[in-house]
């Protein structure tokens, strides 16, 4: 908040306390130190947005190749899994989207995902 | 959720530290002497810059909005490495301490109704002309609009956003 017509106290300036300046220098010092990661993150995240992008086009060989390399790179992100599951059972191979549903077995995921990954695993066994 | 502004406050103090200080920084930019700098207590407000009545009245509008410029810049500029971890899920701790410092910073940006006050007082009256009025004059409505927004997380909806906005932008672009 600023206040104007202070006229009995003239002072040019007020020096900024050294503990408001360390604010900035631990801003900064965290920033350059995670700006070291950033083009790597940068080029997944790209990966990721061009998966998804393949995935809702139903671009399902676009969308396997994108998940599969982040996989290498995230090998536990369970979203990643799931979604390169769905898109190899969009596309019809089945035997790999098993496999790979199978990586997430014991592992918790939000109940609308286990809803859709059910209901992929069942039409596969009918097809069987 | 009803959270105490004081409460709040404290939880996000670099947010309003870097507030005072953008006030400071513009009244030294415009050569405005200052009496008294708080840049956090726990009250209400929870800081403030006390000064003289600047000369012109663009230099008092520029003053009270400083925080917006400044926060939103700092914000945007802190969270860019980090907020594109958050798409995989891969926080370290110093990751989530520069979210938390990001966050903080960037939903502090937009002025107090005490800064629409001084920005209302430097346009009313005589002291500037008409079209001065027509431009502040919304710009007023707008900060107290956002500062009832604030019962609904509004300025918490707006530092997030600040924060993901140009990392997510790059993104799209590059992809």
């Amino acid at each position: 908040m600023s206040q104007a017509g202070f006229d009995n106290q003239k002072q040019s300036d007020i020096a900024i306390p050294i503990w408001v300046k360390s604010i900035l220098v631990i801003g900064i010092g965290l920033f350059l130190s995670q700006l070291i990661g950033f083009p790597s993150i940068l080029s997944d995240s790209i990966e990721k947005n061009r998966a998804e992008t393949a995935f809702a086009n139903g671009n399902y060989p676009e969308a396997i190749e994108n998940y599969e390399k982040l996989l290498t790179s995230y090998p536990k992100d369970k979203n990643l899994i799931k979604n390169l599951g769905l898109s190899f059972y969009k596309q019809g191979l089945y035997y790999q989207a098993l496999r790979t549903f199978e990586k997430l077995e014991g592992k918790e995921i939000p109940k609308s995902d286990v809803k859709v990954i059910e209901e992929a695993i069942e039409n596969m066994l009918k097809q069987f | 959720m009803f959270i105490p502004g004081s409460v709040i406050s404290v939880a996000t103090f670099p947010g309003v530290v870097i507030h005072e200080l953008a006030h400071q920084l513009f009244c030294r930019a415009f050569k405005v002497p200052i009496s008294e700098v708080c840049y956090f207590r726990f009250g209400n407000p929870a800081g403030y810059v006390s000064h003289e009545k600047p000369s012109h009245w663009t230099h008092e509008v520029l003053i009270s909005a400083g925080p917006f410029f400044l926060n939103t810049f700092i914000g945007a500029i802190f969270s860019f490495p980090v907020i594109l971890k958050t798409n995989f899920g891969v926080l370290s701790f110093a990751d989530c301490l520069l979210l938390w410092l990001s966050v903080s910073i960037a939903m502090h940006a937009i002025p107090s109704t005490g800064d629409a006050k001084c920005m209302w007082k430097a346009v009313s009256g005589n002291n500037a002309p008409l079209i001065a009025k027509l431009i502040v004059s919304p710009v007023v409505a707008l900060i107290y609009l956002l500062s009832l927004g604030s019962y609904i997380w509004l300025d918490l909806i707006f530092g997030v956003a600040i924060c993901f906005l140009g990392p997510t932008l790059l993104v799209q672009m590059l992809s």
